[in-house]
């Protein structure tokens, strides 16, 4: 097996072929200039690797330090990083190299980060000349590749960087980030379409090989099975991002749409404008907002409070509160984590293929499926809450209600809302159970007529509703049950028990939930009371009963 | 009078990364930024037509632009233009992972990354524009290196004369001064002006063109090796030993 020297025009070197040496010419790369997308990796991916150094399986590979026009430009030194980060090449990834050129490799290594490799194991140096090559490469002597146990040795000693700004805004991380994301879930589409548009970037190759996947045996696992709506705001979207949620949500009754606009050709007020009306529009109950949607949010020098992802969540939250909002971006400046946290953000995911993939898969299936419930409840209650609260500003207005109650109820309706979106707390929906009730025991007076009680019998009182010239009930308060008998003290006021019944009672001509809300309001303020049994925590269902309440009674008023 | 032309239909990227690497464009009178505004989009529309193409670049020695502007039929004749024209043409992208400079004759065709392109090398290029320097897209590409680049290319092709005896060792016909410079210039590339300067012009630079026209025939090895000095001393004034 012959040695392989990488040859060109402008090095001209076939005088060192000789019978242990083939010099090889690949086409001159000024022939792939009329590619549309012509780039360096791409040529030296298809015809040197994948062509012919696949081909020749050499044993040792010679490469000048350029193997285009100038030497400045690195390009053999490139190839050689090629090939021992090109994963298809098995092992002839650590076949040796022996670099050629007149200046020394410590005068490469102050013009380039890509020298690091002329100090790697398997790495050798030679004049370009007959005699000194010749006695490296001769038949007596084989020289040792790079060892595969050193392999990850190898990677940390080499220097590639990110191009300095790639085509899409978040660069060759972003779409690793994606392809390994995209494998768990078993996303081929995705896979191939990238390993075909990126998989001959340098780049691209050294995080690959930085990171080696390993494989889940059921993709299954990490598909979401819910139902609801969900929204993807990301400029990547038709890049990949989209057919990889596609695929996530593949098994479950999800609604999915992305907002698909030319970003990098928009201003930055014109895809506000566009997320927004699409929001509007979709009445999603999670939106997957990534952070940095135009050039304007990669100035170093911009201010992040006006990153687009942030005012759009901004907007989302003027729309409704109850929306749940999931950051997905590759920023993992701590400062965006907290402002997006504060500014109603339910959670911040990071894509990047630097934390392992597999978490933050799960990390999205698990809050989109608990987000999903929690989002079309909480939209619906802050939808109604805001309609409350504008019905109670009209009836002040119209002077049927007192200013100070009318500021009382809509403060309860926003610190019950408040309680529920609260994810710090576990008694957030005991608290917003409270708050509504305290609705109900604020509005009680403005139903019940209790400060002029009808004595129908010396010393016995009975109490109206004002709106209906009807005596209060009696309900039973063991059973819980309403009875036919109308209600009566020897008291000048209402207990309070008979008092709620009643009022819950009239409002929705319910016993059963008259009964269910107040002795929860009494196991909530009173647990000392509860003796027998284990004390009922406030569940969501509870919630949505009292505020269905809530909400016809303030319609009554 | 602009003598370059640059094409941008991303204006707030131009913005940002002119920003960062403190180059302001405004200075340079030898540029035309077409950038923002309806400026950009109106060139994407002309250039489907490749009489308006030459309408608009026949006043520039450089066009420079970003690749992903144009559909891959006008890159093409943006290409072909320019290198009938004899025009140096620079493609930047952000799909253009590393720097490829290409030169045929007049004809320069510079590929590379767009955050390299908007960067340190653009000033001294373009300050090489306003010195009425002949148009080197070498400076771009390679900044402060562009002269090691040359030198380094040119110790390359010395020594490989070296070991190859392609100098004409038998040939006993003696050469006139000006076959012999032409001669030498066909077979190591020296058609630019730096190495010119430095190999005919200079003090050595005369002896050494007396010793071509003299020895060419007899001693050919010792005219490249003492080539080949001159390249090390340059290469050691701009520090590299």
């Amino acid at each position: 097996m012959k040695a392989l020297l990488i040859d060109t025009l402008a090095s001209d070197y076939a005088f060192l072929a000789s019978e242990n040496i083939e010099v090889w010419r690949p086409r001159p790369i000024e022939d792939s200039f009329s590619e549309s997308e012509f780039s360096f990796d791409s040529y030296c991916h298809n015809f040197m690797i994948e062509g012919k150094i696949k081909e020749a399986n050499p044993s040792v590979v010679i490469i000048p330090y350029s193997i285009t026009d100038n030497i400045l430009e690195f390009t053999g030194l490139q190839l050689a990083h090629h090939i021992r980060l090109t994963e298809s090449l098995g092992d002839g990834r650590f076949v040796p190299i022996v670099f050629i050129g007149s200046e020394s490799p410590y005068t490469v290594s102050r013009l380039t980060p890509f020298a690091n490799i002329l100090y790697c194991e398997g790495s050798y140096w030679s004049a370009p000349k007959r005699e000194p090559l010749q006695k490296l490469i001769s038949a007596n002597r084989n020289l040792d590749g790079l060892q595969p146990i050193n392999y990850e040795d190898f990677l940390k000693r080499i220097d590639v960087r990110a191009p300095s700004n790639y085509e899409s805004h978040h660069g060759v991380d972003n779409e690793f980030c994606l392809l390994n994301w995209s494998k768990y879930v078993g996303c081929d589409d995705v896979v191939s379409s990238l390993d075909n548009s990126i998989g001959a970037n340098l780049y691209f190759k050294f995080i690959k090989s930085e990171n080696p996947f390993a494989p889940e045996i059921d993709p299954k696992q990490f598909l979401i099975n819910a139902s609801g709506t969900v929204l993807v705001i990301d400029d990547e979207g038709s890049k990949g991002w989209y057919a990889f949620y596609r695929k996530l949500f593949k098994v479950g009754n999800v609604n999915l749409e992305c907002l698909e606009i030319p970003f990098k050709d928009l201003k930055r007020e014109e895809i506000i404008s566009a997320a927004l009306e699409r929001v509007a529009d979709m009445d999603p109950d999670i939106v997957l907002l990534d952070l940095r949607l135009c050039d304007e949010d990669f100035d170093s020098k911009g201010r992040d409070d006006e990153l687009t992802g942030l005012l759009i969540l901004d907007e989302i939250k003027k729309w409704n509160r109850g929306a749940q909002v999931i950051i997905t971006s590759a920023s993992d400046k701590g400062w965006n984590y907290r402002k997006a946290l504060r500014r109603g953000a339910a959670e911040y995911v990071l894509k990047t293929w630097r934390i392992e993939p597999r978490s933050q898969v799960v990390k999205i299936r698990d809050l989109v499926e608990s987000l999903l419930p929690r989002g079309r409840f909480l939209k619906t209650i802050w939808n109604s809450s805001e309609n409350q609260i504008d019905h109670l500003d009209q009836q002040r207005r119209a002077k049927y209600l007192d200013r100070d109650l009318e500021k009382l109820l809509s403060s309860y309706l926003l610190w019950a809302y408040d309680s529920l979106s609260s994810t710090e707390s576990d008694v957030s929906l005991d608290n917003a159970f409270h708050f509504y009730f305290l609705i109900l025991e604020a509005c009680a007076k403005v139903v019940i007529d209790e400060e002029n009680p009808i004595e129908v019998k010396p010393d016995i009182f009975q109490f109206q509703f004002r709106k209906e010239t009807r005596y209060l009930r009696y309900f039973n308060e063991k059973t819980g049950r309403i009875t036919e008998k109308e209600f009566s003290s020897g008291k000048r006021r209402i207990p309070y028990n008979q008092k709620f019944l009643n009022l819950i009672h009239y409002v929705t001509g319910s016993a059963e939930i008259s009964k269910n809300i107040v002795e929860l309001r009494n196991e909530v303020i009173h647990p000392d009371v509860i003796t027998k049994r284990k004390v009922e925590r406030v569940k969501e269902s509870h919630v949505k009963e009292v505020f269905s309440v809530v909400e016809k009674l303030i319609q009554g008023l | 009078m602009s003598r370059a032309i640059l094409i941008e239909d991303r204006s707030e990227r131009q913005r940002i990364f002119l920003h960062r690497k403190n180059v302001e464009l405004d200075d340079f009178d030898v540029l035309r930024n077409i950038c923002g505004g309806n400026e950009p989009e109106r060139f994407k529309t002309d250039f489907f037509n490749e009489e308006r193409i030459r309408e608009e670049l026949s006043d520039f020695d450089v066009v420079m632009t970003h690749r992903s502007a144009w559909s891959p039929e006008v890159r093409m004749s943006l290409r072909e233009f320019c290198e009938k024209e004899q025009k140096a043409l620079v493609y930047f992208s952000g799909g253009i992972s590393s720097t490829t400079f290409y030169q045929q004759k007049e004809y320069q065709f510079l590929t590379m990354n767009s955050g390299d392109f908007y960067g340190a090398n653009l000033k001294l290029f373009l300050e090489s524009l306003e010195d009425e320097s002949p148009v080197n897209l070498r400076i771009l590409a390679f900044g402060d290196n562009w002269k090691f680049e040359l030198l380094a290319k040119l110790r390359m092709k010395l020594s490989n004369a070296l070991e190859t005896f392609i100098l004409p060792a038998n040939e006993e016909k003696r050469l006139d001064e000006q076959t012999s410079v032409n001669l030498f210039r066909t077979s190591f590339g020296l058609d630019d002006e730096y190495l010119d300067d430095l190999i005919f012009k200079s003090e050595e630079g005369e002896d050494l063109k007396e010793e071509l026209n003299g020895i060419w025939v007899a001693k050919p090895n010792e005219l490249v090796h003492k080539l080949l000095t001159v390249i090390k001393h340059e290469m050691q004034q701009l520090g590299f030993a």
